[in-house]
């Protein structure tokens, strides 16, 4: 089943194209927020699948400013369409707000999804040049599950001999991987208030998007 | 030394609040031409020269996707030759220019932020570029490919002993090439997300 995903601002125009250009097209996922402009765009979506026999399937985003719900709210729909086994031709990241439109290329970038834009004029459809990050290539698994354990306990103050006990690991051995994951700007230390001599190792929630559960 | 890049297009607050939050040396701002006549932008520019940040200001077709994500990557590149650590604000602008921006970071391996009531640092990894995302053999034979060639054209790089059907057969899995056949003779060409990795790679390849 081949499914295209699309976010949807004020203007059916810029998700149509796509519709038109993806071969055995089934099924139709638009984002869009709860303003009403946007809910119109979505029911004209909605017509001209009906009228196409495509499924539509539309999920209204009530904060379309908040970038991490955001975000979080495409990642799991782009799992759940996995899951069920459709094939996911393209994500069109032309219209809704700057916050949806930023998080459906950052998750094509994370899911290794193809993406496209629609000229606001021409409506022609740009393939943007993005590839697919591997992850899995770039952390180790070390790196990964300390970056696990720093996301699940981000409401507390996290030391590198923390993680060393831990992980049952030399504290060295930790470090080394610390110093890695900051070089890559995945976590970052601060020194802690309590003890100056020693170091906080701190996560962006943001991190979490790039492992998947 | 950090340089910060920014989208802009009316709102200062955010570029002044990504400004406080982020340290730097040098700004950098991305823009349509328009924008450069607006009272917002002028106070970016009186707060640099207070400031003593030396400022850039660098125009781009706001409109043109493609040409957005060039400029920007382009600039990201020269800088990193020049040794500066950066950072990207993506909050300013037309959603295509923060798109633009993103996608260049992601690209290139740099920081990314993005400035709303709080900084939100998005997962771009430093130093994980689209250049690593391809293998040596995979990059050459893009090039070569560049524009429609017959498949017994595209010559194994130097000095690499893999087969140079099975890296085409990569860059197919990877929706950068396609192969057609007429009359018996194998045809291969860039598909169009491939034409745009091929020209960011030779803009931006140092």
């Amino acid at each position: 089943m081949v499914t295209i995903l699309g976010t949807l601002g004020f203007r059916p125009e810029t998700l149509i194209p796509t519709i038109k250009s993806t071969e055995g097209l089934n099924t139709v996922v638009a984002f869009h927020s709860d303003h009403e402009r946007s809910i119109s765009a979505t029911a004209e979506i909605q017509k001209l699948c009906e009228m196409m026999g495509i499924e539509f399937v539309h999920r209204e985003i009530p904060d379309a400013f908040d970038f991490m719900k955001v975000a979080s709210s495409i990642q799991k729909e782009i799992e759940a369409l996995r899951n069920k086994g459709e094939t996911i031709a393209v994500f069109n990241i032309a219209g809704g707000t700057r916050i949806m439109s930023a998080c459906a290329l950052m998750m094509c970038t994370i899911e290794g999804l193809n993406s496209v834009y629609v000229h606001d004029e021409t409506l022609e459809e740009i393939p943007l040049p993005l590839l697919h990050i591997r992850y899995s290539d770039v952390l180790t698994d070390m790196q990964k599950k300390i970056l696990r354990y720093l996301l699940d306990n981000r409401g507390r103050s996290i030391t590198q001999v923390e993680l060393a006990s831990s992980f049952n690991m030399h504290k060295a051995t930790v470090n080394h991987h610390i110093k890695m994951l900051v070089e890559k700007g995945a976590v970052h230390l601060e020194t802690n208030k309590a003890d100056s001599r020693e170091k906080l190792v701190r996560v962006e929630d943001s991190m979490g998007l790039i492992l998947r559960p | 030394m950090r340089a910060l890049l920014c989208t802009f297009g009316f709102d200062e607050d955010k570029i002044i609040k990504a400004m406080r939050h982020l340290k730097h040396e040098r700004l950098i701002i991305f823009t349509g031409s328009d924008n450069t006549q607006l009272k917002s932008y002028d106070k970016i520019v009186d707060l640099c020269r207070l400031l003593k940040t030396p400022m850039e200001t660098i125009l781009v077709e706001k409109f043109n996707l493609i040409d957005c994500i060039l400029t920007i990557s382009e600039k990201i590149a020269s800088l990193k030759d020049e040794g500066w650590e950066i950072g990207v604000n993506i909050s300013g602008g037309l959603p295509l220019l923060s798109d633009a921006a993103l996608l260049a970071a992601f690209n290139s391996g740099i920081e990314a932020y993005y400035m709303d009531d709080v900084l939100i640092q998005l997962p771009t990894l430093k130093g994980v570029t689209i250049k690593e995302r391809l293998n040596r053999e995979q990059r050459n034979t893009l090039c070569q490919v560049g524009k429609v060639k017959r498949l017994d054209d595209i010559r194994p790089m130097t000095g690499s002993s893999r087969d140079v059907r099975s890296v085409l057969l990569e860059l197919k899995n990877l929706n950068l090439v396609r192969v057609d056949f007429d009359s018996g003779s194998g045809f291969v060409s860039c598909t169009d997300q491939g034409k745009r990795v091929h020209e960011w790679l030779s803009r931006t390849d140092r």
